[in-house]
């Protein structure tokens, strides 16, 4: 019934102000991940035999949230469905208190005897101010935390999924290459983070390259020849247009931008950019802007 | 009820009328007579079902909230639960959409409403009336474990030219009909939304681009041919097209899988040609068989379902008086789609009872199916009896087998309808029988079905009472028992093979209604139905069905004032839809949404619905033409009625959905 779908979406998309505005953060959140092969990071594929390490992107409105997590590696069980699940237990594991570590990760050694034809499951939870349960299932601090899941292939004959790259000088401010500088605290005027007036509209944009899209195995011309892509962008303050954008595996089009309103309150605004390939590929960049 | 087709003759009139001594003397004497075959009939004869309902023509023009649509009338019906906008397929005593079928003279129509709920896809004009039969239908009828509605096209009139153009802000429309000659009719009606006006005028623009609006349209032609006076050829064609594309310039900030173009259109255009006769002794029968051609498109960004088929279906039945106490019918039927189709999107899963089927679209794996030479072939064939050992007590066992061509299977339905005339104004009656349905044809396709599937089927029981209150009023009280087994179910995380006939439900309840007629422009109805309706997974709990709703409410009442005045008030209260809570979610890395944590299947309700609708009319008569300005006004006090929760991205936040607000619609219509 996507007709009456689509008729009771046109009625509601566009009406209703969102409860949470997505591209806002604030408060931690996990806003993307990245999988690197060890000695081959641009790779988000592991062969059986091989390390990995998984990373997680935690967005907070603070410099340095404090957080524990836990997480464990599997064989994905083969679903159809969205959720993902372990089909045996867990080869690797990890679980970080509070304040242990600074960055949500795990690495892990892929079974040699697996078959490349599956697919891995990391699954776990990010406990913003807290510490993982005993059984990584659940946070014991104030806040429920945030269980996740990703879903990587393995490295096949002909088909190794390569991560997506945000290059720094493909990421532009108002038509200038916006620099990565680190986030500061107090007062960020004269420290060569992007100057904007309180209230001023301004352009991003991101220019992606066609190698971000690893061409895909086509059983059928229904199937994609590419991988699709998903642009997100985040902030802390101001606002953004929009959350997402997408490149569907058939446009040519590669260039995105999105405008951004400054908030009338002077400060350092942080951005969060996360490119994802939808086949456990990832990359995510940090900037900010100064607020005058 | 007046002319009486001769399909629904033999379903009722005049199969009970041959059936009564005194009627079968009548029949001998009027065989030859031309008004026999017209079947003018003052009296509505016992149906050889347990449970008919049916609603007429005039009133369906009246019925408030219904913005005069025939098939949106059926909602004052007991045992007719409450649909949504996007949800227009029928619930009858609490079986799924689905499990029910439509048919128009018999014959199987995909859909009842355009855009799933928003008006019929035939004409009001053209209906002479529809039945509803909730369960415990006849053998006629098959390939639906719920229940069945069942729309008789009228035959044009044969008086003189004439014409009605509406004008509403949903719709206009336009009807001809005149005689031809005087044994040949024709008439037809043509209809297309208004909606895509009010899309492109009212709604803000800033969030999508739109490429082709919402519309849809729907048209029927029919002639009547009176071969002699027992025999009729008729030609109906018919069809129908929704559609709608929308262009996302950005991915959805809720569901970023919602980005790109959205396109659906569902079409289906269709020929049929009926020959009837009804002779004298006793004999009468028909055979009609019907072409035509539907297609599917459904496209939501990189998902993509499209799929033409050529529709073939045909039915025969022939009726024979063996002795005054006895009647035989004997009939087949014939089901058939050949189509070629491809799928590209999500794997689909359960349609009752699964409530990921709300999860973000961004969120799902796709699956990639395609083949040309679908064939979907369900003959049948079924047999009647109607007995009548004492003139009170009519018997009406009857048999029904089919074969389902796609799954190699094979199911037969045994039935029994009882009826017991206490008096001339008293009947008690009730039934208990088998019916099946075959998987949905897709459902067994391989890649993205199970063509291991077998059909699966009820055990139905009911019984009640009817009670005539003087010539004007009825009152009936009726309870019912279904059994479901075998109902095809999506495995748990739809896998292979990604189906399973391990669905089981069971439903129970009673009904009351009572309705009154007076002079030719009032009437009041009253239904109210509580029932149960629940599902499980074999060896699971039972929960309750997704649209179960313990108490269905309706009054309506209309009623001519004089000088072209008409007024009329629908209420309705409805027990809230079973919902699925969401405890909490999981980040998707890979796609980069929530993925919501259930708790148990529909272990909560939405707050009750009840709303009010009001209609008013004024015809003014001009010479020959008639004008009408009426105003058909939905939920008069703007009940805010709760149709789910909308979430925030994470799903920490919710809020109420409600449905729709006070929508008036204003219309003009005239008539020659």
């Amino acid at each position: 019934m996507l007709l009456a779908a689509g008729l009771a979406g046109w009625l509601t998309f566009g009406c209703d102000e969102p409860l949470k505005p997505v591209e806002l953060v604030v408060e931690p959140r996990v806003l993307g991940g990245r999988v690197e092969v060890a000695g081959d990071p641009g790779r988000a594929a592991p062969a059986p035999g091989e390390s990995a390490t998984a990373t997680f992107l935690l967005a907070a409105p603070e410099l340095e949230p404090s957080l524990g997590f836990a997480f464990a590696v599997c064989l994905a069980a083969p679903r159809q469905g969205s959720r993902s699940a372990c089909i045996d237990a867990p080869f690797a594991r990890i679980s970080s208190d509070n304040g242990q570590a600074a960055v949500p990760s795990i690495a892990f050694d892929v079974p040699p005897a697996f078959d490349p034809a599956g697919r891995l499951a990391v699954l776990g939870i990010i406990c913003p101010d807290g510490s993982p349960s005993a059984d990584g299932q659940s946070c014991d601090g104030a806040e429920p935390g945030t269980p996740l899941a990703l879903e990587l292939e393995l490295s096949r004959d002909g088909d190794v999924n390569q991560n997506p790259e945000l290059q720094p000088e493909s990421i532009a401010f108002d038509g200038d290459v916006w620099p990565e500088l680190a986030a500061v605290d107090g007062d960020c005027s004269g420290l060569g983070f992007v100057e904007v007036a309180a209230g001023s509209k301004h352009t991003i944009t991101i220019a992606l390259d066609e190698s971000d899209r690893d061409p895909l195995p086509r059983p059928t011309k229904l199937d994609p020849s590419r991988e699709s892509l998903q642009l997100s962008h985040f902030t802390t303050a101001g606002e953004l247009s929009r959350a997402f954008d997408s490149v569907s595996w058939d446009s040519e089009e590669l260039e995105r931008q999105v405008s951004w309103t400054a908030p009338k309150q002077p400060g350092l605004v942080r951005f969060w950019l996360v490119l994802r390939d939808f086949r456990g590929g990832g990359a995510f960049v940090e900037r900010a802007a100064c607020v005058q | 009820m007046q002319k009486v087709r001769f399909f629904a003759s033999l379903s009722g009139a005049c199969f009970a009328l041959a059936l009564s001594p005194r009627a079968l003397a009548a029949d001998a004497e009027k065989a030859d007579d031309e008004l026999e075959f017209e079947g003018t009939a003052e009296v509505e004869a016992p149906p050889r079902d347990v449970t008919k309902r049916s609603v007429d023509s005039q009133v369906v023009q009246n019925m408030p909230g219904t913005r005069g649509d025939a098939l949106r009338a059926i909602e004052i019906m007991p045992g007719v639960a409450r649909t949504s906008l996007g949800q227009g397929d029928p619930i009858l005593r609490g079986a799924a959409a689905g499990e029910s079928q439509v048919f128009l003279d018999g014959i199987p129509v995909p859909f009842m409403f355009h855009f799933g709920g928003l008006t019929s896809f035939m004409s009001s004009r053209l209906v002479e009336k529809v039945d509803v039969y909730p369960s415990n239908f006849s053998a006629r009828y098959g390939r639906a474990v719920g229940g069945v509605i069942d729309i008789t096209a009228r035959d044009p009139n044969r008086d003189r030219l004439h014409t009605v153009l509406d004008l509403n802000l949903i719709d206009s429309s336009a009807f001809v009909e005149t005689p031809v000659t005087a044994d040949l009719s024709v008439a037809a009606a043509v209809r297309r939304s208004n909606i895509d006006f009010v899309f492109e005028n009212f709604v803000p623009k800033d969030t999508y681009n739109v490429v082709a609006a919402p519309t849809y349209f729907d048209y029927q032609a029919l002639a009547s041919y009176r071969i002699n006076s027992a025999t009729r050829l008729r030609l109906l064609g018919y069809g129908s097209r929704d559609a709608l594309q929308l262009f996302f310039a950005h991915a959805n900030d809720d569901d970023p899988g919602l980005a790109g173009t959205i396109k659906g259109r569902i079409e289906f255009h269709r020929i049929g040609l009926e020959l009837s006769h009804h002779g004298a002794h006793g004999v009468s029968g028909f055979a009609n068989v019907t072409a035509g051609r539907i297609g599917l498109l459904q496209r939501l960004g990189e998902a993509e379902q499209n799929f033409d088929a050529t529709e073939l279906y045909g039915r025969a039945e022939a009726s024979f008086e063996l002795h005054r106490t006895l009647r035989l019918t004997a009939g087949s039927d014939f089901f058939g789609w050949f189509l070629a189709g491809r799928y590209h999107g999500p794997q689909p899963g359960s349609i009752e009872g699964d409530p990921t089927d709300g999860d973000p679209v961004a969120g799902q794996r796709a699956i990639t199916v395609q083949d040309d030479s679908v064939v979907v072939p369900q003959p049948a064939a079924y047999l009647e009896l109607a007995f009548r050992p004492v003139q009170p007590l009519l018997v009406s066992p009857g048999v029904r087998v089919d074969y389902y061509g796609e799954i190699k299977d094979v199911s037969v339905d045994p039935r029994v309808a009882l009826r017991f005339e206490l008096s001339a104004s008293t009947a008690l009656k009730g039934g208990v029988g088998y019916y099946s349905q075959p998987p949905q044809s897709w459902q067994s396709i391989p890649g993205i079905g199970n063509p291991d599937l077998k059909h699966f089927r009820a055990l139905q029981t009911s019984a009640g009472v009817e009670q005539k209150l003087g010539d004007t009023a009825k009152l009936t009280a009726e309870g019912f028992y279904k059994r479901v087994e075998d109902i095809v179910i999506g495995t748990e995380n739809r896998e292979a093979p990604q189906f399973l006939n391990q669905g089981q439900g069971r439903i129970f309840g009673g009904e009351l209604s009572g309705e009154a007629h007076w002079r030719s422009d009032g009437f009041a109805y009253l239904a109210y139905t509580v029932s149960r309706s629940e599902r499980r997974r074999e060896g699971g709990a039972w929960r309750l069905f997704d649209s179960d709703q313990t108490h269905v409410l309706s009054l309506a009442a209309s009623q001519g004032l004089g000088r072209g005045w008409n007024v009329g008030l629908r209420f309705r209260y409805v027990t809230g839809n079973p919902t699925t809570p969401i405890t909490g979610a999981t980040y998707d890395v890979r796609t980069g949404v929530y993925l919501p944590t259930y708790g148990a299947t529909n272990s909560r309700r939405d707050t009750p619905f009840h709303q009010l609708d009001a209609r008013v009319e004024k015809v003014w008569t001009v010479g020959p033409a008639k004008v009408a300005a009426y105003l058909d006004v939905q939920n008069v006090y703007v009940a805010q009625n709760q149709e789910g929760y909308r979430y925030s991205f994470d799903y920490t936040k919710r809020e109420a959905v409600t449905g729709v607000q006070l929508f008036p619609n204003l219309g003009l219509r005239g008539e020659l």
